[in-house]
């Protein structure tokens, strides 16, 4: 098998993560190798978040606003 | 209904009729009968021994009669009230004094034989009538051979065969030999548009249910090759058209169009004869034959009316005006489908709508028997205990459990850290999972808990309120999503699903075991709407908000009020739009409650639900209003299309232009003999990607108008699908009738209009003939379609979503059509979506009455994810003060140092302050650095894990 | 905050590629599909973190470890928080805009605060040779050079 990257994700409560909901209502799949953390807008982020993301060995850090 | 089995203001009589209604509006006194249930609800804990052990057994009405039940039974786990009761007439002891054994086996001695049929008198202000639909007779299904070949099925009967609690589990079996069936034939417009069995009219949800459900028959049966017979495809709903193109393309269905006239059985399977449009005929065979049937007047319907003194329509539905949908007569309203076939989320508007008419009504009153729903109060001592985190993980039915392992998730979760109860739920929102929630929580001593099912935008509230109700801060509750972002989206990976499922609820447990209490605060309301339309939707809404007693700022940025309605001169419901319109002006103006703002525009709006100031710029000067709520009515526009030489050709025109011709009586068209109508000019596909909804009626009120003052005229309409839906099918009834002639287009080969000579001419292909034809034309007349505003100004300020098309996008199709994701603000008319008028009116009550819930309350709770500033840490840099986008912060002096203090009202929590502030004095509710960071650990955990069981092993070798 | 962050990757050695931040309104459920997916295409072309980079995990760590001493560094934060604030006066978000300024503001800050920790780090261990310093840094001699003598400065 080859490499499964291994994403974390920051979406916004309020656009990515309501569209990723949407996505699932209509069932649209995709492949899984991402994680979600919910943030109530991307204005959350703080650098360091991705940092520590990759500090713990994320291949990829997707913010989603 | 779970949210409406909670509410302390709502008192459900189930077994119940209302045998007689007297008095007059606002002060009715209903008797109702109350038949006996002979278990009492109090005293059932819904654990179902009584069924278990019951001995009689009885045909299963919820599983639309595949099955077989007791007569000691519960319809379905989620029921409200989830109590058992006993079938009087299958009852051994109630019909033959023997039996009684489930006496003997109910543990809490709820089996109650003393019963009797009990009469009360309610005192009510008003009455709602949703009685629902009934089913087609099966007298009317007998030609498509149901009752006769087993494997003919109603739709009803396959939504419960695909369910998990279904008779087969969600396993497709066909009756007759239990075998899968490989070929499944929809056929629509079962005991609908059937003059024959006394249903002319269409039903309007079939198109759509159909697709879902052969949609889902796919995904539990993905060998099955599934057609739908059509006549025409009706799926006029918001969004619907391009969810009907997606799944025909991704599920692979085959849709032809052709009326299947009967069902014949040919060794064992069942055949199907139908006509093409090219005029072939043929013949299939089919192991599996669904009929889409339609929705009839609810059974008894006439002895309700007879009962409440109402009239119904010709087809025993409630009777109502366009002018006003929800009424049936004063102090009586009407929802859902016995107003005529819909769909959930118009029937939900509706009867969203039917509140506010009894709000409106009762608005005097208003609060006197109410009674505010209490919690316990917090338990400090369990709030001051280590985390002690309780992990649920939900099946949703088979939506998560069909794709993830819940059993290796929940064993997964009671090995992580702080964890202290983990277990599984059936459906974790059902009334009698939350009533566990709270048993585990005082059982386990929680103070976490982790909820892994759906999405939090939905649910969360649900389970916050749950841990309140246990007497614990309503923070401490994190959902993991496996369901909407996890079991629906990989579900052709159920190993890598499940391991998603894994990480999200570690990463959850993570996040809980750092979460804290928080405020709830309230904050006081402004009584006052700002209504910004002053169309046919702005100005009800606004009647509607004043008559329940609250003050309304009316905006229109025209000269006078009115809108689309303005151009409108009939109505195919036969009432006159003019007269509709005066009325509504007449009132509105007159309005104590009502100040009206012409030739004006919103400037600014800012604040929050409850406390909103807005900047009105009027003809000289501008306007500062304070209002609680919201509500957009900014309408739409007809659309112009491309081509068919509109703008050039005088003898082409809009079916609005049309309709103004037509109102000029015979003199407006003294030359006009032959008059050709284009359906969809620039709908579905061609510049506006979705359908408008209203053309088709129009076109067929408009070219029976023509026929009226000109009988000897000809009206053609080129359409691709007519989609004249409800009572609307009776008009194109009588259209062809009268000599219309309707001929279908492909879109992939769209009419044109050419000059020729002094004339205009369409060319269409006929597919019957497979040629091109010519149609000369007095006049062309476009039906071209609703369109947005090009930009929503208003939607722009408040930062509400629009869907792609520019229409208003609501915060749920089906829970919450009329709200939208700001809080305190409302959409209706045109703004949400092309829809005639009757609709249009009836959403605007319902925007009214959704509006109106903060307005009376006179308060709102402020969802605790603000952000806090810790003072001590404070350098009063003022960075957040700066870039806050809500003006949520502010600097204030506390003993002569600058420190800044955020007015939570006013806060969204979007952290963007916390996440610039230098020195980590700002945390935010829920969403703290620790737990976030957490989270992030969390989620590198499982490498850290392998890597560290990699290190033992080489330790030990 | 996202150039920052891509700054910091470039100064610790990591693609830039790895981090990637884009819209999708609650509508546009395929919208978010496609963004993300194609996201994780470009991170599975690119390889598991620091293979592509030339980075072992401990050096990723070590070089992390003194991102993340930057990123809760109260004068680096007072100083983002303060570019925020000018972009957000000067109305001006293009691209272009946020690039020079973050170049000009932030850049130096960046790579300064993190070879400076990371040099400590080092020396902690033991001395060590310029050249030594700079291989395990990524950083740029003349750049370890300064920070030795500010380092100096500072002692005295």
């Amino acid at each position: 098998m080859g490499f499964e990257p291994r994403i974390l994700s920051f979406l916004c409560n309020w656009c990515c993560y309501a569209a990723a909901d949407s996505a699932g209502v209509a069932r649209f799949s995709y492949p899984p190798n991402n994680r979600v953390i919910r943030i109530m807008c991307t204005g959350r982020m703080d650098p360091r978040f991705v940092v520590e993301a990759f500090y713990v060995g994320s291949d990829g850090v997707f913010v989603g606003g | 209904m779970v949210e409406a089995g909670r509410s302390p203001n709502i008192e459900i009589l189930t077994l119940a009729e209302v045998e007689e209604l007297s008095g007059k509006p606002g002060n009715f006194k209903a008797r109702v009968r109350i038949k006996p249930r002979y278990i009492d609800p109090e005293k059932c804990t819904a654990c179902g021994q009584c069924m278990q052990y019951c001995p009689r057994e009885a045909v299963d009405e919820y599983n639309e009669r595949l099955d077989f039940t007791r007569a000691a039974r519960i319809d379905f786990a989620q029921a409200v009230p989830t109590a058992y009761y006993i079938d009087e007439e299958r009852c051994l002891h109630l019909n033959h004094e023997t039996c009684m054994i489930c006496t003997n086996v109910c543990g809490p001695k709820a089996i109650d034989f003393s019963q009797r049929p009990e009469v009360r008198d309610l005192e009510v202000g008003a009455v709602v009538l949703c009685p629902g639909f009934g089913e087609v007779p099966e007298e009317a299904l007998e030609k498509y051979g149901y009752g006769i070949y087993p494997d003919v099925m109603t739709s009803l009967e396959i939504e419960r065969l695909m369910c998990v609690s279904g008779p087969t589990e969600g396993e497709i079996l066909r009756p007759s030999d239990l075998s899968h069936p490989r070929k499944i034939a929809f056929l629509q417009c079962v005991g609908s548009r059937d003059v024959s069995c006394g249903r002319p009219y269409c039903s309007s949800v079939c198109c759509m249910y159909a697709i879902k459900e052969a949609s889902m028959l796919k995904e539990h049966a993905p060998e099955a090759e599934i057609t739908l017979f059509f006549m025409d495809i009706r799926t006029m709903g918001k969004g619907f058209d391009a969810a009907f193109e997606r799944a025909v393309e991704k599920y692979g269905l085959r849709v032809v169009r052709a009326r299947i006239p009967k069902v014949e059985a040919t060794d064992g399977r069942l055949g199907l004869s139908y006509v093409t449009e090219d005029g072939k005929v043929h013949r299939e065979l089919f192991d599996l034959v669904v009929l889409s049937v339609g929705l009839s007047a609810p059974a008894g319907a006439e002895e309700l009316a007879r009962r409440f003194g109402i009239e119904l329509n010709p087809f025993g539905f409630a009777k109502t005006s366009a002018a006003d949908p929800l009424t049936l007569k004063p102090g009586l309203y009407v929802a859902g489908a016995f107003q005529g076939p819909k769909d959930i989320p118009e029937s939900v508007m509706q009867a969203s709508g039917a509140a506010a008419r009894v709000s409106e009504l009762l608005a005097e009153v208003r609060k006197q028997d109410a009674v505010e729903k209490s919690f316990p109060p917090e338990d400090e001592e369990l709030l001051s205990l280590e985390p002690r985190v309780g992990v649920f993980v939900c099946h949703c039915g088979v939506n998560i459990a069909g794709v993830i392992d819940v059993q290796r998730v929940k064993d997964y979760a009671a090995t992580l850290p702080g964890v202290v109860y983990a277990d599984t739920l059936v459906y974790s929102c059902a009334q009698d999972s939350l009533e566990r929630l709270r048993e585990v929580i005082h059982e386990h001593r929680l103070n976490r808990l982790v909820i892994a099912a759906c999405s939090p935008r939905t649910h969360e509230p649900l389970f916050q309120e749950t841990l309140r109700e246990a007497g614990l801060n309503l923070a401490l509750v994190e959902m993991a999503n496996i369901r909407d972002q996890c079991a629906w989206v990989h579900a052709d990976d159920p190993e890598a699903a499940t391991r998603k499922a894994m990480d999200q609820v570690r990463m959850a447990v993570a996040k809980a075991r750092r979460l804290k209490p928080l405020e709830l605060q309230k904050v006081k309301v402004t009584p006052a709407a700002l209504v910004v339309g002053g169309g046919a939707a702005g100005m009800t809404a606004a009647l509607s908000i004043a008559d329940q007693g609250f003050e309304v700022h009316l905006v229109e940025k025209e000269k006078e009020l009115g809108g689309n309605l303005r151009r409108v001169r009939f109505l195919a419901e036969g009432e006159n739009p003019q007269k509709i319109l005066k009325d509504l002006i007449k009132r509105v103006e007159k309005h104590p409650k009502i100040q009206v703002y012409t030739g004006a525009t919103v400037e600014n709006i800012s604040g929050y639900v409850g406390n909103f100031t807005s900047t009105l710029r009027l003809a000289e000067e501008s306007k500062v209003v304070n209002h609680g709520v919201v509500v957009l009515a900014t309408g739409a526009r007809e659309h112009r299309p491309q081509g068919y030489l509109y703008g050039e050709s005088p003898k082409v025109v809009t079916q609005l232009e049309f309709e103004e011709k037509l109102s000029q009586g015979k003199k407006g068209l003294s030359r006009v003999k032959r008059v050709v109508m284009i359906q969809c000019a620039g709908s579905r596909g061609e510049e506006l990607p979705y359908c408008s909804r209203l053309c088709c009626q129009q076109a067929v009120k408009n070219a029976l108008k023509f026929k009226e003052l000109r009988p000897e005229g000809e009206v053609y309409i080129l359409y691709r699908d007519m989609r004249t839906y409800g009572f609307y099918e009776e008009l194109y009834r009588e259209a062809r009738a009268r000599g219309v002639v309707f001929l279908r287009y492909q879109p992939e080969r769209r009419p044109e209009v050419v000059k020729k000579g002094r004339g205009v001419r369409v060319k269409i292909y006929d597919a019957l003939l497979k040629e091109e034809m010519e149609i000369p034309a007095d006049l062309v007349v476009l039906s071209v379609g609703v369109e947005a505003e090009a930009e929503n100004p208003v939607a722009q300020i408040l930062k509400t979503p629009l869907t792609p098309e520019g229409f208003v996008l609501e915060a749920h199709v089906k829970l919450r059509p009329v709200e939208v994701a700001v809080d305190g603000v409302y959409v209706c008319g045109l703004a949400h979506g092309p829809k005639p008028l009757a609709e249009t009116l009836a959403q605007a009550r319902a925007a009214a009455a959704k509006a109106a819930i903060p307005l009376a309350k006179g308060y709102v709770e402020v969802q605790p994810i603000v952000s806090r500033v810790e003072e001590s840490k404070c350098i009063g840099c003022g960075i957040c003060v700066a870039l806050c986008p809500y003006k949520a912060i502010e600097l204030i002096k506390v003993d002569k140092r600058r420190k800044a203090r955020v007015i939570s009202a006013a806060c969204k929590g979007c952290g963007v302050c916390g996440a610039h502030c230098p020195v980590f004095a700002i945390t935010l509710g829920g969403f703290t650095d620790e737990a976030i960071l957490e989270q992030i650990r969390a989620f590198g955990l499982p490498e850290a894990e392998e890597k560290s069981v990699t290190e033992e092993a080489q330790e030990a070798a | 905050m996202a150039e920052t962050v891509r700054r910091i990757l470039d100064t610790v050695g990591i693609r830039r590629e790895r981090f990637y931040i884009d819209w999708a309104s609650a509508a546009e459920g395929p919208r978010f599909v496609k963004l993300l997916t194609d996201f994780m295409e470009r991170v599975r072309a690119l390889g598991p973190l620091g293979e592509p980079e030339g980075l072992s995990p401990e050096v990723l760590r070590f070089r992390l470890g003194a991102a993340r001493k930057l990123c809760e560094n109260m004068q680096f934060r007072a100083q983002y928080g303060n570019l925020a604030k000018e972009i957000k006066k000067l109305g001006d978000y293009s691209p272009e805009n946020i690039e020079a300024l973050v170049e000009k503001k932030l850049v130096p800050q960046i790579r300064k605060r993190i070879f400076e920790a990371e040099v400590k780090e080092l020396l902690a261990k033991g001395p060590q040779s310029l050249e030594a310093l700079a291989e395990a840094t990524g950083a740029a001699e003349e750049e370890i050079s300064g920070i030795l003598k500010s380092l100096e400065k500072g002692k005295k």
